[in-house]
């Protein structure tokens, strides 16, 4: 394992280079919630909003919801008409379409998350109601658990003094977005940078010409070192992985940890490192002098997250800005990360748009792989 | 132990090794001497299977040589006219990895990277980076990396570029003691009287072919060339020049920037001649040297140039 532990005694040298990273990524981070609270914040905390309902059950609980939903909110019915309900949004007329579907009660208590919410884009406002309503159907899914009939939950749950909701809405209201949102916004940058920096600064050390030859001139076998070579690979980057995970439960760990979505935020940063590795091993295998490695990377990373939406609101990047943001693996892990932190219900819509921006990513990996080996190959035999 | 036979390799339309053979006994310190370009470098990566060659044979402990022979490659310690060492790890670290890539032994290689240390004198230096190190501290460190593992046969690409002359010697006693405790040396350099001074026989190449081959003896005595005598600061006529070229054993006379070069085959007496010829014509002059033929010579004779330019 020497060559691996090669890999990993120069790790520990450019510990303190991934350091600065890790505080300039915290800073941003920080700074970038402290923005958005100063400019979102106040304009709509207690806002009532604008809520259409399209109710297609007309049951008990629908009824329940609606009733409730009005006592903290301007609530109006709505005709299921697409037309109607784009229009509505598109001029902004409503902040936010409720969609009650047929047997809304039923899939309700089988903890389907049935209701569509659908908000006028860009807005947070809608984030705060979402969050109301469903910590409000949380509850009557308690009280029935608890043996109480639908009326019965119902009435607790309207009488209920909802400073729990309360409190979670504000924090969501607040900020537009948890501060954890935040941080899993602008991890490309940490990931691209960091993995890029270190990983390419060690595999062009090892590509060094000299380094090479004397390595192939050696007792080890190519594969062997390759093999060693990409484990280390992994090792380096799952420990960037797991300390990114690490370094959110420290920025906001408790709202983290309560999040229903985690496990899907968690599966897609680790996408987003295995795109990061493919990106910092074909970087390395391009480059070989150090000096290069540090005028590449900054471009590259920063270029990348910017168009791929890391530093900006995606809907404040023009169309055709988007559509060459489409080709960069970054991209999709921030459609599934905006999506995980404007998503109120766990839809089938929204778990699909999820899987595929996952899916994406995964190509992207695979495709970069590729290339990476068909790089190396043809790296191999120019000899 | 080493038999390399027509090996041709080009580059391109460029002929770097034509036709080379040789053949490296068990114990022996073998030089390969030859100009810059002459094709040393490519003599020794073809060796080692670093570089694919067009034609030839070369067999290593009476195997056939090929990328994948590790139990072979695992016998052989490499000194690469490149210095390759890590400019992330310390003296001490990078001399532990290259040693780690042979043996696995913690204990063992712990104890041979500090012999290694001792050899190349670096001892003062374990904690520094290689950037941090001068030209020739460098090239100590290059070496050390190289044997560290003791290996059976050691192969160095001219090891003492920019080495102080001090320390180069140290350097050459110490290869000299790795052979005395059963090593097996290549040793390529464009300085001859380090070849000289340390190989037990000497191939000399030129344009990528060997142009002699034997022990130090055997290719200087190849040559006419059995004295040369040089005269320094020595202001004379032209038409004094055949006389001389007359003397006896004389052979060739050029005169150049006031300094005369006489080259004599064997026989006595030589130096003698040419002084009493220099009073007789009342011809003032300063320094006088003599000497015995070197490989610079043999060179020179064979290929009609200097080997340093
Ligand atoms: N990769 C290469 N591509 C093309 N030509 C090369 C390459 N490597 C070496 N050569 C040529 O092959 C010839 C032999 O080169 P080589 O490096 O073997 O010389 P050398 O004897 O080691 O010289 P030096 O004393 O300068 O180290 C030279 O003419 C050189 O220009
Ligand atoms: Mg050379």
């Amino acid at each position: 394992m020497t060559v691996f532990k090669g890999y990993m005694r120069i790790t520990k040298r450019l510990l303190g280079m991934i350091l600065m990273y890790v505080v300039i990524f915290t800073g941003v981070t920080v700074s970038m919630q402290f923005v958005a609270r100063g400019t979102e914040s106040s304009a709509y905390r207690a806002e009532r909003l604008d809520i259409a309902v399209v109710d297609e059950d007309g049951g008990a609980l629908a009824k329940g919801l609606v009733s409730w939903l009005s006592e903290k909110h301007n609530v109006t019915g709505m005709e299921k008409n697409e037309e109607v309900m784009q229009e509505a949004l598109y001029y902004e007329t409503v902040d936010l379409i409720l969609q009650i579907p047929e047997n809304f009660e039923e899939k309700c208590l089988s903890g389907e998350n049935a209701l569509s919410l659908t908000k006028v884009p860009g807005t947070y406002n809608a984030v705060y109601a979402s969050a109301q309503i469903n910590t409000f159907l949380n509850q009557v899914r308690t009280y029935r658990a608890a043996g109480y009939t639908i009326s019965e939950a119902l009435e607790k749950c309207q009488s209920q003094n909802d400073s729990q909701v309360n409190m979670l809405a504000d924090s969501k209201a607040k900020n537009g977005m948890q501060s954890y949102g935040y941080a899993f916004r602008f991890m490309p940058y940490l990931f691209l940078t960091a993995l890029c920096y270190v990983l390419g600064l060690i595999l062009a050390s090892f590509r060094k010409k000299e380094v090479k030859n004397r390595m192939m001139a050696s007792a080890v076998s190519l594969r062997r070192q390759n093999g060693e070579g990409i484990l280390a690979f992994l090792v380096v980057g799952t420990a960037m992985w797991l300390f990114s995970i690490l370094l959110i439960l420290c920025i906001d760990g408790k709202s983290f940890l309560a999040d229903p979505n985690k496990w899907y935020y968690i599966g897609n940063t680790l996408l987003l490192m295995l795109v990061c590795l493919a990106i910092a091993f074909i970087l390395g295998l391009l480059v070989s002098k150090p000096s290069v490695v540090n005028s590449i990377v900054t471009p590259l990373s920063l270029g990348m997250c910017f168009l791929g939406g890391a530093f900006v609101q995606m809907s404040l990047l023009g169309e055709n800005v988007l559509r060459v943001s489409q080709f960069l693996p970054v991209y999709w892990y921030e459609v599934v990360n905006d999506t995980l932190s404007n998503c109120v219900s766990m839809t089938d819509g929204v778990r699909m748009s999820i899987y595929k921006g996952m899916g994406i990513q995964l190509l992207f990996a695979l495709a970069l792989i590729g290339i990476a080996m068909a790089v190396s190959k043809m790296k191999q035999q120019d000899r | 132990m080493i038999k390399i036979e027509n090996l041709v390799k080009r580059y391109g339309p460029l002929v770097a090794l034509d036709h080379l053979n040789l053949e490296i006994e068990e114990g022996e310190i073998f030089g390969l001497l030859g100009p810059n370009g002459s094709g040393k470098t490519t003599a020794i990566s073809c060796l080692l299977a670093l570089l694919k060659y067009d034609k030839g044979n070369i067999e290593v402990f009476g195997k056939t040589m090929t990328p994948d022979n590790y139990e072979v490659k695992k016998q052989i310690g490499v000194v690469l006219q490149n210095v390759a060492v890590f400019d992330e790890m310390s003296v001490r670290e990078n001399i532990d990895y290259f040693c780690g890539l042979y043996v696995s032994g913690k204990e063992k290689r712990k104890a041979l990277t500090e012999e290694a240390i001792r050899f190349v004198g670096l001892e003062d230096y374990t904690k520094m980076r290689p950037r941090q190190l001068s030209g020739g501290l460098l090239r100590r460190l290059n070496i050390a990396c190289g044997i560290a593992h003791q290996p059976r046969l050691i192969i160095m690409d001219e090891p003492t570029v920019a080495v102080d002359p001090q320390s180069r010697n140290k350097i050459l006693e110490g290869i000299k003691e790795l052979n005395r405790k059963g090593a097996t040396i290549i040793y390529t350099s464009h300085y001859m009287e380090e070849v000289e001074q340390i190989c037990s026989r000497i191939a000399i190449l030129d344009h990528g072919r060997c142009i002699a081959q034997g022990t130090k003896e055997e290719l200087k005595s190849m040559i006419k060339t059995g004295e040369k005598i040089t005269v320094e600061g020595i202001l004379m006529e032209e038409e004094n020049l055949p006389d001389i070229r007359n003397l006896p054993h004389v052979f060739d006379v050029t005169y150049e920037n006031q300094e005369l070069t006489v080259r004599c085959s064997g026989a006595k007496h030589n130096l003698v001649r040419v002084l009493n010829y220099l009073q007789e014509k009342d011809i003032a002059f300063g320094r006088v040297f003599s000497e015995l033929p070197t490989l610079n010579d043999v060179f020179l004779e064979i290929t009609g140039k200097e080997l340093r330019d």
